[in-house]
This record gives C-alpha cells, sequence and structure tokens, in this order.
C-alpha cells in the first residue's frame, strides 16, 4: 500500500488527537492522576513512530494501538510497584477536566457529566482485557476488525472478550440503573 | 454477534448520554503542558527510534544575532561545569577572538575535527575539569582568562523570541552529539548556548543532557552533583530514570 499523502505532522496530529487520547485512556482505567503521564508518553509514542506511518490504517485506528500499548505497559508498571493500585482510583482531577458545564444546555451537559461519571465506575468493575475491548467497541465504535487491529487479538478473542465484556456491564449497569431508578434519555 | 449478546436499551441509554458531544478532556494548560513536555522528551532523546531523525516535527533554526546577551547566573558546579566546557572549547582553538556571547549554530559545530581532551583518570576530578585552562594560550588567557562565563549579562530586549523550537533544535544536536561520542561538544554547546540564552521551557532536559555529557567525559564528581541538581526538582519521570542510570546513580527501585 502507497504512503497516505494525508499523513499528519506531529502538530497536527497532537491537537487533533490529544482530548481523544486523554480521554480513551481514562476510560481504560487510566487513574485520572495518571492521564497526563499516559497521554505524554502515548504522543511521545507517535512522536517517533510518525515517519513510518504508512497509512495502513486511519490515524485514529493507528493512534488507538499506540495508547492501548501504552496504558498496557503503564498499568504493568504500575502493578509491579503497587498490585492494588491499579483501578481503585475513580477520583477527578479537576485540572485535567475542562470547565464541565460548558454549552447552550447546563440540564444536557449534567445529564453527560454524570453518565459519564456512571460508565466509569462501571466500567471499573470489569477486568482490564474485558474493559479495554468494551471501551473500543461501545464507546469509541471500533469495528471488530479494528479493535483486532488495535489490540493484537485473533478475531475471535475479540469477539468472546466483547461478549463476555457486555455481559459484565449489561450485569451492572441494570443493577445500577435499578438501584437508582436512573433512566437516561 | 448475536442478538443475545447485544446491551439492553437502558444501558446504551446510558452509554449515549456519556458518549454525547465529549468536551475537551484536558484543560488548556493541561493540554499545553503535554505537548511541551512531548517536544523536550523528543528533543532531549526519551523514546528515541531509529525513525526520530524523520519525524516530521522538524523546526526551523531560527538563528539568533551574535551578541545575544541574557542574565547569567553561574554558581558552584554549574559554574565549573560551564568552565570545563569553556575550558574544553578554548584549549582546542587557542587562537580564538575572545569568546563573544555568540550562539554557535549547528552547522557552525565542528564535525568530528575535534578529539576529546586528554584526562587523567586517576588525577582529581576538579584538576581534570580544569586542566584544559591552564594549556590556554597566554594571548587567549590575557584577553579571556576570565571568561564571560563569571559575569553577569544584560538582556538585549531586541533579541527575537528564543522559541520552544529553537531549544527542541539545540538539545536535538547536543543529543548527536552524544550518540556520536562527542561528549566534549555536546557539554560545549550547552554551555555556549546556556550562557548566551538559558534554556527556559527545556531546562530539565538541557540538564540532564549535561549530567549524560558529564558522564560520558568521566567528570564524576560534576555529574553527580549535576544530577543531584536535576535529580532535586525531576525526581520522577523518564528523565529522572535515565539521568539515575546515566553513569553511576542506581535506581530507588533497583535498590529494593
Amino acid at each position: 500500500m502507497e504512503k497516505s499523502s494525508s499523513v499528519p505532522t506531529f502538530d497536527e496530529l497532537y491537537e487533533a488527537h490529544a482530548d481523544f487520547v486523554a480521554r480513551l485512556a481514562r476510560r481504560m482505567g487510566v487513574p485520572a492522576g495518571d492521564v497526563e503521564d499516559v497521554t505524554q508518553k502515548t504522543f511521545l509514542a507517535a512522536y517517533h513512530a510518525l515517519a513510518a506511518f504508512e497509512g495502513r490504517s486511519s490515524v485514529k485506528t493507528w493512534l488507538y494501538g499506540i495508547t492501548f500499548r501504552v496504558v498496557s505497559t503503564h498499568r504493568r508498571s504500575h502493578r509491579r510497584k503497587s498490585p492494588s493500585w491499579w483501578g481503585r482510583h475513580s477520583d477527578v482531577d479537576p485540572e485535567l477536566l475542562a470547565a464541565n458545564g460548558a454549552g447552550d444546555d447546563p440540564h444536557r451537559e449534567a445529564v453527560r457529566v454524570q453518565a459519564n461519571e456512571v460508565v466509569q465506575s462501571l466500567l471499573l468493575k470489569l477486568s482490564e482485557e474485558r474493559r479495554t475491548v468494551f471501551v473500543l467497541a461501545e464507546l469509541e465504535g471500533l469495528s471488530p476488525a479494528e479493535i483486532e487491529e488495535v489490540t493484537g487479538l485473533e478475531r475471535v478473542a475479540v469477539y468472546a472478550r466483547l461478549r463476555a465484556a457486555r455481559e459484565d456491564f449489561e450485569h451492572h449497569a441494570a443493577k445500577f440503573l435499578a438501584q437508582t431508578s436512573r433512566r437516561f434519555p | 454477534m448475536s442478538k443475545e449478546h447485544e446491551l439492553s436499551e437502558p444501558t446504551k441509554a446510558l452509554l449515549r448520554a456519556a458518549n454525547a458531544e465529549q468536551p475537551e478532556a484536558l484543560s488548556p494548560e493541561v493540554r499545553s503542558r503535554i505537548k511541551l513536555a512531548v517536544v523536550a522528551a523528543a528533543a532531549a532523546g526519551v523514546g528515541a527510534t531509529a525513525s526520530a531523525k524523520a519525524s516530521p516535527l522538524h523546526v526551523p533554526w531560527l538563528g539568533l544575532s551574535k551578541g545575544a546577551m541574557v542574565a547569567v547566573t553561574t554558581s558552584g558546579v554549574v559554574m565549573s561545569a560551564a568552565l570545563a566546557s569553556w575550558a574544553l572549547h578554548h584549549s582546542e582553538a587557542p587562537e580564538a577572538s575572545p569568546a563573544p556571547a555568540s550562539v554557535v549554530q549547528p552547522a557552525q559545530v565542528p564535525q568530528g575535527s575535534e578529539a576529546d581532551p586528554p584526562v587523567h583518570r586517576d588525577a582529581p576530578v576538579a584538576s581534570r575539569v580544569l586542566e584544559p585552562v591552564r594549556r590556554v594560550s597566554p594571548v587567549a588567557t590575557k584577553e579571556s582568562a576570565m571568561p564571560e562565563l563569571l559575569q553577569e549579562r544584560s538582556v538585549s530586549v531586541e533579541e527575537p523570541a528564543w522559541s520552544l523550537q529553537d531549544e527542541a533544535r539545540v538539545l536535538r544536536q547536543v543529543q548527536e552529539f552524544l550518540r556520536d561520542q562527542r561528549p566534549a561538544e555536546a557539554l560545549r554547546l550547552l554551555d555556549e548556548h546556556r550562557n548566551v540564552r538559558p534554556f527556559l521551557q527545556l531546562r530539565q532536559e538541557a540538564q540532564a543532557q549535561r549530567v549524560f555529557a558529564l558522564c560520558a567525559l568521566q567528570f564524576n564528581a560534576e555529574a553527580l552533583a549535576a544530577a543531584e541538581m536535576f535529580l532535586a526538582s525531576e525526581p520522577a519521570g523518564p528523565l529522572a530514570e535515565r539521568v539515575r542510570h546515566a553513569c553511576f546513580l542506581k535506581n530507588e527501585d533497583d535498590q529494593k
């Protein structure tokens, strides 16, 4: 395949995808206090790899893959230092978050923020493997083929994990929604 | 995927609500800070691969006017490291006129023409550092024996901005010198720039590169002091790890 003529510069890549990477890292279970570090590492890896980017996949899928690997490495590193550390933190770093509440509809924004917090807490109940596949499929909208490319998993493993992740998430979400009688539009 | 494994409608609604119109995940300050850190780390060679040279983040060398002046405060170890660098430079080029406070552009740096100075490993570090000073020719010594490094300088308001890209470019050159086993030139370039226009945005990265250069020159006491200075302000992170491992410092994790 020919190298894509639309390979972005690093500046373009960063400006277009910094928020996406930070959000993805958070959803993959990176504690709020580590999101900045993981985002930095992801873009440092992307910086060095960009010259070799051949456009075989979309920039976003390529960046998914880098983020996935950086988060995995970060997770292993912290697990060695403190095995119980990863995934316990559900704190929100106020500095990391841009001013929420912006927008024309405060109620809608409040619903979104609340839904995000609920989803984040439910994601942390999933195993890391299932969480990653679930986030990529259900929140980021990647196809099984794209998840296979990002994670390096066999297609059958992608399907198996996704099925298990959906069951897990559904279980926890149903429990939460029943307990709170909360419904989202 | 079979129907039975699909999410229920309330759960889908929850996910849709969470995904709707995502705001910026990073505040502008954090966003800028991360980008700065990435560029700095890349310039310092952190995470570099073979493709690093071909990275699209090539920035133009804007050039700084000769005689550019900035306030320089020198003391202690930093001063002696600067002296070492200055001495190394002048010992190899005694005919040089009294050094103006100019920035050496990468293209002006001699490529491979300057061997590292002879050092006696058994000699005290201080004498090794200062030894080249004694080899400076009388003329050069008379004109510039008290190097301008010792003097405070004033800031010229006409100076062009010393941008992040400028600093990154210099550090990339320093890194190339180190990679090419030319630590004396790396140290000299660092000090020449610092004396003219100190690193501001990439100060930590420049300090780390100084440690690497001093280690390579086996100026161990200087390197240790520079490393301690660096780690005091930057105890964690990829650069801190590299500094700890530079030549003699052990990672805290390794000691456990």
